[in-house]
């Protein structure tokens, strides 16, 4: 029976994702058998992190009560530092994947939103992360509370906890956006162009989030001219099934038979995904891409109807893209209470 | 409809101070009305943040106790409000003991509750005990001290001030007990700049102004009373240090003096705060007194300042009588004093005001060892002189008359008597020029730059009769120094040259138009000289800088360099006072001021006491002839030698290159574009131009940096639009081939030079002055 350790490292040699998971799992099993409150921590916390940044959250979010509710009962893992550490952080990517599944009710994530600070402010830590994903969830729910964490993340200072430099420019991007303020955005996000500031997701979430902006003003070239720079790197992967949403949405208006080929390359994910809020988006960019073949009156040949819809023809396609595309947007917008993602479908760029 | 959002978006587009308080107030007004209860805490907790931060705090003390009543009666907010509640609290507790009007019971009734509200949320009461010694400092020794050991028992939390802010209030302690030594100790971190602050080492440097100064050690107080306003600006938030600094230059410069108290009027008479009313007052009035003193000719005991006239002292037919209003601060300072005594039950604030301050003379006499020899000294005035053609004397009437504010710049008075006195205020500071003319029999010493000819220059200096302009330079002095040719400019449009009597550089008109035009024209060698002397009987050069006093720092010179490696020495004394003058700063001695990387070690250079090196030869003449000056020295292995001991020979040099002026050379390449764009439609003999490129993502990932610069030759004007031909290659850009043809625009030019036909040398952007005969 090889040690906790060497299972652990085992890990690495796996692909990343659901066998990465299923390893996981079964270590999470083994610790629980033999009662090490240590292991029983640190596998449920690798399985957290990889589903989050290698799956679809979707694990994440059964596992992390299970994570909290072990740090609490065991005091003595609360004296290790480390761990301390480790559970922020896993609160931190928590508050950030629980408002992609609308079956979490806007109480549960405010709750989470609550024991997070409180636990920040236990450990001494800066508040800035905090502000910053809570300040991201509201902005599809109440725009003042988004406002108001927003200037309270940009005053708070930066910590060990908190998602770097780099994200921290980009959420003044998205913020600035959001307040329809493209010359603070741009400002903002000058580092992140030039290349000085970068992270994993940097700087493709930041073109998106000027796709977004460009397109749904209307200023296709610039929405095209960043769209150039962010298709290679997001096509495939399902992290960015909202970014390849929105690309879809701007070839609709754009190109639609890159539309066609950039659907085709990522239905798959799009269909392997468990997380709701990356397959609304990818939805609503297909729902504008197959109105814009119904419009047309025809499907470019190049695109693949996934067999499993069984629908023949564009306005049926469409139609069927339309109606998924809207229920999803209306479970978020109901735990939200606003009618954000439902006026997004609707506001066809087309 | 209210709109948290609208009000969040707008107040923070404002300025901090007057215009936020205000628009928060309009916040909280329609908070109250809608009983919008969040948001009634919300912008009470930054009201009370921008009243403590930026303005007097006289405002959060009324406001936080709403705030508190709001929050205690909707516990539903407590979870999301309860850290905010407890930040305000600690705000305002600190400030609470400046305001008489609060009696000591109060203040212990709301300590006590702030400290029950700690417990309850689970935080640290290290931050209470601290605050507490401080409230407890002029009223009850021994219960400061034991709330201060308290602080040190108890841990840091989330609530704990920030480590600089801190270790300021650790040092602030030491002094108060008496321990000068661990409390230099102590803000080590602070001097250093290892740890700080929005408000540390401000106030550190403002407190140990003050503490040098009632200690009667005027040269202490003076070192750290120039780092304290360097820092300080005209912030109303730093009133009491300015006040500081007000009693500090009553004793050693009161002309500095009087400009800081004109200059923080305004500040004076919009805080509500007591405590810092009564410094101010103090300060003012020993300033005063001193003024008055001075004036020997009764009239001179009277001012026409418009700033002065906003006091409430009412005018007379001379002006307002300087002694009154030496008697009204009295006044102010004596009652607020007495206030604040009763209410802590002492004569700590009396007693203060009491104390008489030493004179420079005293202060001398008692200690003439110095405990530190520092880099930074009293600031002497920038004094140029100007030479128009022969026959032209504009009246100082007629130069009032032509004067205008720059853009940028708020013209407070102009007038034109004996002399032209020019008051304006710049980023919130007041700057005084002067301009005079004068019988200057010495001979100007001045170098002719920026194409200046001997013969111009000749004429200035044999011209007993000169206009010259004084004005202090502020915090930017590359700025402060463009304004001063703004000044010029707008004066002497006859203009033909223009000499700095003490960085002894003389520059021609044109170079005066252009850096008023371009101020990024002016380098941070044109804020000092260079001069180098020898003798006919020695191979000793002994070389200083000159100029660097108007900067607030000790002219650097070297010794024991020869005719055969002075060069390399003056290139060196140039660099360290580049580095030294782009920082603002230069260090104590024994301390880094810079540094030069020969071979692969770093070396660093500090400097020491002139006294002890210069004992022999030149240097020793110029010591006795030069006193102030202070000794460039290399320092290696801990050891610390003058660099011209011939540890430096035949090896390359290497200095490290400044970011602040390649941006300034590019700033300025781009806005002095159209001289370039003119000048290549002109005979010249060749041009060009460096042009960036911007690198998309993935190549500027693999080669690790987002713009690639080329030079470009020119090539052809056509419809206004100039284009170059590309001289160089780069792996970067693989598409580029040499000669492809580029527009060239002041967006993508980082750099040009041009060279007129029949001209010896080209002309770039930092000698674009020398194209004004060609382009006019």
């Amino acid at each position: 029976m090889p040690s906790f350790e060497q299972l652990e490292r085992s890990f690495q040699e796996l692909d990343r994702g659901v066998p990465r998971l299923t390893a996981m799992r079964d270590a999470i099993h083994e610790a629980d058998q033999q009662q090490d409150m240590e292991w029983m921590f640190w596998f449920r916390y690798d399985y957290l992190e990889e589903s989050i940044f290698c799956g679809d959250r979707y694990y994440a979010m059964i596992i992390f009560p299970e994570l909290l509710s072990i740090y609490d009962k065991y005091p003595k893992l609360q004296e290790n530092p480390r761990i301390c550490r480790s559970m922020l952080v896993a609160f931190k990517w928590i508050v950030e994947a629980a408002p992609e599944f609308p079956q979490v009710s806007r109480a549960e994530i405010d709750s989470y939103f609550r024991l997070f600070k409180r636990r920040l402010i236990e450990q001494g830590c800066s508040l800035s992360i905090y502000y910053m994903k809570r300040s991201l969830f509201y902005m599809h729910v109440d725009r003042s509370i988004a406002a108001m964490c927003f200037y309270r993340f940009v005053d708070a200072p930066l910590d060990s906890i908190s998602d770097g430099k780099a994200l921290y420019y980009d959420q003044q991007v998205q913020f600035y956006l959001f307040e329809d303020d493209e010359v603070k955005a741009l400002k903002a996000a000058e580092q992140i162009f030039s290349g000085k500031l970068k992270s994993n997701s940097l700087p493709q979430a930041t073109y998106h989030d000027f796709i977004r902006y460009y397109l749904y003003k209307g200023n296709f070239d610039e929405a095209s001219r960043y769209a150039r720079m962010t298709e290679h790197r997001v096509t495939g992967d399902p992290y960015y099934l909202d970014v390849v949403g929105t690309l879809m949405s701007l070839y609709s208006v754009t190109d639609p038979a890159q539309g066609a080929a950039l659907f085709n390359k990522n239905y798959p994910v799009f269909a392997a995904s468990k997380n709701p809020w990356l397959r609304m988006l990818f939805l609503i960019g297909a729902a504008h891409l197959t109105a814009r073949f119904a419009k047309d009156g025809a499907i470019p040949e190049s695109f693949c109807i996934p067999p499993e819809l069984s629908v023949s023809g564009a306005e049926e396609l469409a139609a069927w893209f339309d109606r998924e595309a809207a229920d999803n947007a209306r479970k978020f917008d109901d735990r939200n209470g606003t009618d954000d993602y439902t006026q997004m479908l609707r506001q066809l760029p087309i | 409809m209210f709109s948290a959002e609208h009000h969040m978006l707008l107040i923070h587009d404002l300025e901090h101070g007057k215009a936020r308080l205000d628009a928060l107030n309009a916040a909280i007004t329609e908070a109250d009305n809608e009983n919008a209860h969040e948001w009634r805490i919300y912008f009470r907790y930054e009201y009370v943040e921008e009243s403590i931060f930026h303005d007097d705090n006289y405002k959060a003390i009324i406001r936080f106790p709403e705030m508190l009543a709001i929050f205690d009666e909707h516990p539903e907010l407590e979870d999301e409000y309860y850290d905010d509640v407890l930040q305000a609290y600690k705000w305002v507790l600190e400030n609470m003991s400046d305001y008489y009007q609060i009696s000591r019971e109060e203040i212990e009734s709301y300590y006590a509750d702030y400290e029950k509200r700690c417990k309850k949320y689970g935080y640290s009461l290290r931050v209470a005990h601290l605050k507490k010694a401080f409230f407890y400092m002029p009223i009850d020794r021994a219960l400061a001290i034991a709330e201060f050991e308290a602080y040190q028992r108890t841990p840091h939390d989330v609530t704990s001030d920030c480590k600089a802010c801190e270790t300021n209030q650790e040092m602030k302690f030491q002094l108060y007990l008496g321990n000068e030594e661990e409390a230099l100790r102590i803000a080590q971190p602070l001097f250093s700049g290892e740890l700080r602050c929005g408000e540390v080492p401000h106030v550190t440097y403002g407190k140990l102004t003050d503490y040098y100064l009632y200690k009667g050690d005027l040269r202490e107080a003076a070192y750290y009373g120039a780092r304290c306003e360097r820092l300080i600006g005209n912030e109303p938030e730093f009133l009491n240090y300015l006040a500081v600094l007000l009693e500090l230059y009553s004793r050693i410069n009161p002309n500095h003096g009087w400009r800081l108290f004109k200059q923080s009027i305004e500040n004076y008479l919009n805080c509500r705060n007591p405590i810092n009313r009564m410094h101010f007052a103090t300060g003012a009035y020993r300033l005063l007194a001193v003024v008055v003193d001075l004036a020997e000719d009764p009239d001179d005991r009277y001012t026409q300042s418009a700033i002065v006239k906003l006091l409430p002292v009412p005018e007379e037919e001379k002006g307002i009588s300087l002694e009154k209003l030496r008697d009204y601060f009295y006044g102010i300072a004596e009652s607020h004093a007495g206030l604040l005594d009763k209410r802590n039950g002492t004569s700590y604030y009396t007693d203060r005001l009491k104390t008489t301050l030493v004179t420079p003379e005293e202060a001398d006499a008692a200690m003439p060892e110095k405990t530190a020899l520092h880099g930074l000294i009293q600031k002497r005035p920038t004094m140029l002189a100007i030479s128009l053609p022969e026959g032209i004397h504009p009246t100082t009437e007629e130069l009032a008359a032509r004067f205008k504010a720059p853009e940028g710049v708020e013209l407070l008075s102009v007038s034109g008597e004996e002399d032209v006195r020019i008051n304006m205020r710049k980023n919130g500071l007041l700057y005084e020029a002067a301009v005079f003319l004068a019988e200057v029999r010495e001979p100007v010493r001045a170098r002719p730059i920026a194409g200046l000819d001997r013969e111009t220059l000749a004429q200035l200096q044999n011209n007993p009769q000169k206009y010259l302009l004084t004005m202090e330079l502020g915090d930017k002095p590359a700025e402060d120094y463009a304004l001063m040719m703004q000044i010029i400019d707008v004066l002497f449009p006859e203009l033909v040259c223009m000499a700095d009597l003490l960085t002894q550089h003389a520059y021609p008109g044109s170079w005066v138009r252009f850096a008023a035009k371009y101020p990024d024209a002016v380098t941070p060698s044109d804020l000092y000289g260079l001069y180098l002397t020898g003798s006919d009987d020695s191979e000793e050069i002994w070389m200083t800088t000159v100029g660097m006093c108007t900067l607030g720092m000790r002219e650097l010179e070297i010794i024991g360099a020869d005719r055969s490696d002075y060069a390399i020495y003056a290139d060196m004394l140039d660099h360290v006072a580049q580095m030294c003058v782009e920082r603002g700063m230069l260090a104590d001695a024994g301390e880094e001021i810079g540094h030069v990387i020969v071979g692969n070690k770093r070396h660093y250079f500090t400097w020491g006491d002139v006294k002890q090196y210069a004992t022999e030869g030149i240097a020793a003449e110029m010591e006795r002839d030069m006193p102030a000056g202070a000794l460039l020295v290399i320092r290696r292995g801990g050891g610390v030698t003058p660099p011209a001991a011939g540890l430096i020979k035949d090896e390359e040099l290497n200095y490290p290159s400044s970011n602040t002026e390649f941006y300034r050379r590019l700033r300025l390449a781009k806005a002095a574009f159209p001289l370039f764009a003119k000048a290549v439609t002109t005979p010249i003999d060749w041009a060009a131009a460096r042009v960036e490129f911007e690198l998309d993502q993935d190549t500027a990932d693999e080669f690790g940096y987002g713009i690639e610069l080329l030079w470009a030759e020119f090539s052809r004007e056509e419809n206004g639009k100039i284009y170059a031909k590309v001289a160089e290659t780069s792996d970067a850009l693989p598409d580029l081939k040499e000669g492809d043809e580029v527009e060239l625009t002041a967006d993508n030019v980082v750099a040009w030079t041009v060279q007129p036909k029949g001209w010896e040398a080209s002309v770039g952007e930092t000698s674009a002055n020398r194209l004004e005969e060609i382009l006019s």
